[in-house]
């Protein structure tokens, strides 16, 4: 454990633990931009400078290791006009269209804008035109001039997909986030779901909302065995999108599949199923629950009856919960009788 | 050249503007790149500095926030965005429209980038601008109020790290750790590639200038340059991803190498790469030089270099074994028209004796070190007792008492003439050889060899030495202690103190001569040793600068291949205008190692593991294993990125604004 001292508090941290990580664990927060808990550290934004007494000058807390009797300031006139003056200069280019951009309300460049009292455009620049090239898929969208650079949808693409496709592409004013030669992309959305910004949005549905205006429903995705946890933003009994907000979370932490985060339209599809068919001479014609499971349960029965309970079997789904699946197992065991039951995750 | 004006490099002010009159070798920088052009002032990490008339101070500034707003990564706020705020401004006061905020805007974003940048590449810009608004104020807030235009200038400009201009190879070093800190190991490898067609073999034995020039040492430690190379190297063979290699077509006239050593492998990797048809003439039954025959296996597992050496011959390249050029076929063949440039890289192949009676009339016992270390190597029967004593201080030295133990001497001894603290061998050797349990006698000297009837070793007279007056390299100079005389029983003897270039196969009267040290003359940047029949011979590596060192002949054999394909393109030989300005930038010398960095010590280098000393000794395994993805990771993030930019005013011969943006680097 290393011990130091963050605004006259008293901390004692892992080795290794930077200084953002130290103030966390003394409850001092720390203002950042690129920083997210489940990436390593990107260090570009320069938001989080803090002042280390017998150090020349600022460093920066979340990519700098705590060290033994480091005594720390995180916030002084200086440090705050330091952070101030990042975030002037991210205006410089940023298109400030936050009444029509999806991220409008929970957006991390939004907060800190406001938190700091930043309004007037103090530092500005020749106007450029440029013309971008993107990476996206279908699913994602590009808004090139709302991006802030800081890293992340990179740092993720490449740290938790393992992919890589993405890279920051020209130099100085002129950078963007480009595709990257060599590696696709698969639309997994990892890199959405990390932007602090509005700078990646979900293409799947032209509806939008305020996030305020939305409801957030919590479920468990239901495509594989895995259990991922999601939110469905819902309206007006409808899907908006998916976003997943809780990076601490098990099993996924925040990750999706391009299934779970973008395949979810079938929800409200048309040509959906909402009631059960029964054959009748030949055609499936609709009919209630009560009748379509009267039927399954008078055959099963009538089946059990006649050959005994081994010429049934389950065969159950990956798509439903570990719950489901428990009482299909107790189900065919208990009820039917019979230990002919497998899952197709098995083959 | 005019006086100087105006310097704030290294700190230090010295401004003669107001009156006074300065002469300009007041400032220790050199006034003329090595191509002859004359520098008339510079800006760069260190301050600014004038003393050529007609530069405009205003106009070099901008020019500068142009080099950053080009170089500018794009990663952090401060550099991104305030290199365009800052250049804007100064574009403005240059085009006769400078508002009166402009300067103070520079001031500011100046203060920013030096002290919230997250490299040094705009923190060094900072230290520029800062100096610049400081000192150069009456001359902007008048350029505002007249509002004429100031002419552009004609500027070079050039991005180097302390580390990367250590390298005699100039590998792009912060580039290649960023990405190994960001988890892109095999983009890491590529970029090591360009600069480097030996990765896994530099990355074990390089003497790693570039770690001796390491910014993070004035903080808590070097980052560890050279074993993250290893790391990469390995990922890619451990985990069997195909080496990012060009496919090159073979449409280029042929050339001819003679020596697989490094010098002669790194100039075919180059020529292949360009499409040159490359033959390679080695004398050995395999290829690395010295890397293969000098370096024992345990430092460098053969199996390693010739995986290495196959991605090169897959390039195209054809290397002939056992084919000595003198005695299999004649140096003048190559000549004749085949090859329409000659590459001689041969080394420094023969071993040096010590100058000591006895030498001569030993038959059993006695050998040099290079040809006891090649013998080794390559499997032949050398002479094996219980006790050897190796004599001097280099790492070859160092090379030979751990061979001679693992092959079953029991007592190993090395003799040195001055203390450990003069040995030009690597510490880490040194303390590898001392674990290992070999004994050092420092302040001693062989004077004879003492034979039986036979012939056969039978000691060794040594003769105490002590540390007199510095000599030339700055080092005490030994002295005998007359009278000291005492005789060391010993079964044999290896002498380890250099190599001698053998340039027996040359022709008297053909287009190479050797020097009085009989080393390969060549002229100057240009690698270039003689033209005859319309065929240039070039030459690098060892038997160019003497036994120097595996990235020295890498260096060497990549420039001569960027001549060779000069010289057959353009018919002539000129130093690229890189290299120009990397020999100025290292007059410069870009690390200082009293710098305060502004950093807490927080941090350790990772440590490579060793495999116990008793497992290790008993053959000629690998001593060493590589780091952990994660220490990999841990220790590239202690980098600082050192980019730092150098803008030189030349006169007006050069290319105004320079060239893209990664060009510069
Ligand atoms: C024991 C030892 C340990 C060393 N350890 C290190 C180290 O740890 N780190 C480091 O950086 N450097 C080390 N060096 C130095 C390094 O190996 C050399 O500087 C480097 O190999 C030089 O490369 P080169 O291509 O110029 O010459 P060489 O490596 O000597 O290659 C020359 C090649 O030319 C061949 N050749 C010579 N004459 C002829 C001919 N007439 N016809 C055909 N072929 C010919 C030779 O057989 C050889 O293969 C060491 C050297 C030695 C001897
Ligand atoms: S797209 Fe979003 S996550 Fe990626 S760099 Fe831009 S702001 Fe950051
Ligand atoms: S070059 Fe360095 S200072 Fe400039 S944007 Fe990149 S990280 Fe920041
Ligand atoms: S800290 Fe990184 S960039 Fe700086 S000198 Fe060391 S290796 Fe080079
Ligand atoms: S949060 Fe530390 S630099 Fe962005």
């Amino acid at each position: 454990m290393v011990n130091l001292t963050i605004d006259a508090v008293q901390v004692s941290v892992p080795e290794g633990s930077t200084i953002l990580e130290a103030a966390q664990a003394a409850g001092i927060r720390i203002p950042t931009l690129c920083w997210l808990k489940k990436l390593s550290p990107i260090g570009s934004c320069r938001m989080c400078v803090v002042h280390v007494d017998g150090v020349s000058r600022p460093v920066t807390a979340c990519d700098t290791v705590a060290g033994d009797g480091l005594v720390v300031t995180t916030d002084s006139d200086e440090l705050r006009e330091m952070r101030r003056d990042v975030l002037r200069l991210l205006l410089v280019r940023h298109p400030l269209d936050c009444p029509v951009c999806d991220k409008g309300g929970e957006c991390d460049l939004q907060d800190l804008v406001t938190e700091f009292g930043v309004t007037a455009k103090e530092y500005g620049t020749e106007p450029f035109e440029r013309q971008l090239p993107r990476y996206v898929s279908p699913f994602i969208q590009q808004w090139p001039d709302r991006c802030v650079l800081c890293g992340r949808c990179v740092q993720a693409c490449t740290e938790i997909k393992g992919i890589g496709c993405i890279q920051i592409v020209d130099n100085g004013l002129h950078s963007y986030i480009g595709p990257k030669p060599g590696a696709e992309c698969v639309s997994c959305g990892e890199c959405l779901s990390v932007c602090p910004v509005g700078a990646l949005t979900d293409g799947v549905r032209e509806t939008k909302a305020r996030i305020w205006q939305s409801e957030r429903v919590e479920t468990t995705c239901g495509y594989c065995g895995v259990g991922c946890q999601l939110e469905l933003n819902v309206l007006d009994g409808r899907i908006l999108r998916v976003t997943t907000t809780d990076f601490d979370k098990a099993p996924n932490h925040g990750t999706l599949c391009v299934k779970g985060r973008f395949g979810w339209e079938f929800v409200d599809h048309p040509d959906r199923l909402t009631k059960p068919l029964v054959r009748k001479d030949g055609d499936l014609v609709e009919s209630t629950w009560d009748e379509a499971l009267g039927l399954v349960a008078s055959r099963l029965q009538q089946i059990k009856d006649e050959h005994g309970p081994d010429a049934l079997g389950g065969f159950t789904s990956a798509r439903c919960t570990n719950e489901e699946n428990y009482l299909f197992q107790k189900f065919l065991r208990a009820v039917i009788g019979t230990n002919n039951v497998d899952h197709c995750a098995r083959l | 050249m005019g006086d100087l004006i105006f310097s704030s490099w290294g700190g230090q002010v010295v401004d003669s503007r107001r009156g006074g009159g300065v002469g300009a070798d007041d400032v220790a920088l050199p006034k003329a790149l090595a191509s002859g052009t004359p520098v008339a002032g510079v800006m760069g990490w260190d301050g600014i500095a004038v003393w050529g008339d007609g530069v405009q101070v205003i106009d070099l500034a901008r020019a500068y926030a142009e080099g950053l707003v080009r170089n500018s990564c794009g990663q952090c706020v401060p550099c991104r965005v305030g290199s365009k705020v800052i250049f804007d401004c100064l574009d403005r006061v240059c085009s006769g429209k400078g508002r009166p905020t402009d300067l103070s805007t520079v001031e500011r974003l100046a203060a920013r980038l030096k002290d919230q940048a997250m490299c040094d590449l705009g923190r060094t810009c900072g230290k520029a601008f800062a100096d610049f608004a400081t000192h150069f104020k009456a001359e902007v807030e008048a350029a505002v109020a007249a509002g004429s235009e100031i002419p552009r200038g004609t500027y070079r400009l050039k991005v180097t790290a302390p580390c990367k201009s250590a390298c005699p190879a100039h590998l792009d070093i912060p580039t290649y750790v960023e990405l190994i800190r960001k988890g892109r190991f095999l983009d890491s490898l590529e970029v090591i590639r360009q600069d480097n067609c030996l990765p896994g073999t530099v990355g074990r034995v390089c003497v790693r200038p570039c770690e001796f020039n390491c910014r993070r040492q004035n903080v808590d430690g070097p980052v560890q340059i050279k074993y993250l190379k290893r790391f990469v190297a390995d990922y890619e063979l451990d985990r069997k991803r195909p080496p990012r290699l060009p496919k090159p077509a073979a449409d280029k006239p042929k050339v001819a190498v003679v020596g697989a050593g490094p010098a002669g492998l790194s100039c075919a990797y180059y020529l292949a790469q360009m499409g040159y048809g490359v033959t390679v003439f080695e004398a050995l039954p395999e290829p690395g030089g010295m890397a293969a025959v000098g370096i024992p296996d345990y430092r460098l597992p053969r199996q390693l270099l010739q995986h290495e050496v196959g991605l090169i011959e897959a390039l195209g390249v054809e290397i002939r074994y056992n084919t000595d050029i003198g005695t299999d076929v004649p140096f003048e063949d190559l000549l004749k028209g085949e090859y329409k440039a000659v590459f001689v890289a041969v080394g420094a192949r023969l071993g040096t004796g010590l100058r000591a009676p006895g030498e001569d009339e030993a038959r059993e016992g006695f050998m040099r070190g290079a040809d006891f270390l090649r013998d080794v190597a390559l499997g032949r029967e050398v002479f094996v007792g219980k006790r050897i004593v190796v004599v001097g201080g280099g790492n070859v030295a160092i090379d030979c008492v751990r061979t001679a133990l693992r092959l079953g001497y029991e007592d190993v001894k090395l003799v040195y003439r001055r203390t450990e603290k003069e040995m030009p061998a690597d510490d880490v050797e040194i303390a590898d050889a001392k674990a290992e349990g070999i004994e050092f006698l420092f302040l001693h000297n062989p004077t004879r060899l003492v034979l039986d009837d036979n012939g056969k070793v039978k000691g060794v007279e040594l003769i105490k030495m002590e540390l007199g007056e510095p000599d030339a390299s700055g080092r005490r100079r030994p002295v005998p202690v007359e009278g000291s005389e005492f005789v060391l029983d010993t079964d044999a003897v290896i002498p380890a103190i250099g190599q001698a270039i053998d340039l027996g196969f040359l022709p008297e009267d053909g287009p190479v001569k050797a020097d009085r040290w009989n080393q390969v003359e060549v002229e100057g940047l240009n690698w270039l040793a003689g033209v005859a029949n319309g065929v240039g011979v070039f030459s690098a590596g060892d038997c160019v600068t003497g036994p120097l060192t595996l990235i020295g002949g890498l260096a060497g054999g990549k420039e001569a291949a960027f001549q060779i394909d000069r010289f057959l393109q353009e018919g002539r030989t000129e130093p690229l205008e890189e290299w120009v300005m990397n020999a100025y930038v290292a007059q410069l010398n870009p690390y200082d190692d009293a710098e305060d960095v502004g950093l807490p010590a927080t941090t350790e280098p990772a440590h490579i593991h060793h495999l116990p000393v008793e497992e290790r000794i008993r053959d000629f395994r690998e001593a060493e294993v590589g780091f952990t993805h994660e220490e990999a990771i841990a220790d590239a993030s202690r980098c600082l990125r050192c980019y730092r930019m150098l803008l030189v005013a030349v006169g007006g011969d050069g290319a105004g604004a320079p060239g893209s943006p990664t060009a510069d680097r």
